[in-house]
């Protein structure tokens, strides 16, 4: 039996998820990166907030764009996964077009709130990003680009994620 | 069939042990939205209960039945209360994350 020994409300950014390049295929679902939950930890995606006495989730923010500066939004979709260490299980946990907030950060008002999920990952599981791009990524037109793919450009200051999760540290 | 009020295990017949077990599932679902379960408040009403039916039969047998039924559900209630040297398991996180799913 594990037993909570402490909660802690964080977030889980693009290094978190990938260090490089994505390519990106036009009607695909693709894997944008993962998170490998540590060891003697659980984590949930969302973080539930009390603010003026009411419940509320975490703001969050996904912003994708492509080498070319464009940003891969309103016609593509993201999800957001969280699947065992042996890919036998599992559960897709947010759903969402891929352009969450309209906003430059993640903000109450614009972005997507995330409560915490009561899915949580354990040791060695993971939290997953797919995308999905149709031929017209919204403002991109993949059949023009090389390959007819996407490329998700890691170094672009636009390119960020930022994912609220409830971390918690658990014993055995 | 005559045979089975014959049958004791321990102190009581067959019989007796259905009433009580009857007694002690009916009374602690009902009470449960009331008064709670599993807690030293619900265990002292339902004790409080035993003790006035066990009083009001003047030894009639099946009251008397009933009311060991809930004395059983109410020391049950005051043990897992109390919890003495976490004996009785639970009264861990988990059981408070029931609905959390582990991936």
């Amino acid at each position: 039996m594990s037993v909570v020994s402490n909660k802690f409300q964080t977030s889980l950014g693009k290094d978190d998820f990938f260090t490089a390049d994505v390519k990106v295929p036009k009607g695909i679902w693709t894997l944008v990166g993962e998170y490998t939950c540590p060891a003697q930890q659980e984590i949930a995606v969302g973080v539930t907030e009390i603010i003026n006495g009411g419940a509320t989730g975490m703001a969050s923010y996904v912003r994708l764009d492509d080498t070319s500066g464009s940003q891969l939004k309103s016609n593509c979709r993201i999800r957001i996964k969280v699947v065992d260490a042996n890919d036998q299980g599992q559960v897709v946990v947010e759903f969402s077009a891929a352009q969450w907030s309209a906003s430059a950060t993640p903000s109450r008002t614009a972005s997507l709130l995330l409560h915490e999920d009561s899915r949580r990952v354990q040791e060695d599981s993971k939290i997953q990003i797919w995308i999905y791009a149709t031929e017209d990524a919204g403002g991109i037109d993949i059949d023009d680009l090389v390959n007819d793919q996407a490329v998700i450009d890691y170094s672009d200051s636009d390119t960020d994620i930022n994912l609220p999760i409830t971390r918690y540290t658990v014993t055995r | 069939m005559s045979l089975i009020p014959k049958i004791k295990m321990g102190e009581f017949s067959l019989v007796d042990t259905a009433i009580i077990t009857a007694s002690k599932i009916i009374v602690e679902k009902a009470l449960a939205p009331v008064i709670g379960n599993g807690t030293v408040v619900s265990g002292v009403a339902k004790g409080a209960l035993a003790l006035g039916i066990g009083s009001l039969s003047k030894g009639t047998k099946y009251p008397k039945m009933i009311a060991t039924g809930i004395a059983v559900d109410a020391t049950e209630d005051i043990l897992r209360g109390v919890n003495p040297f976490g004996l009785f398991g639970g009264a861990t996180t988990e059981s408070a994350d029931s609905g959390v799913m582990r991936i």
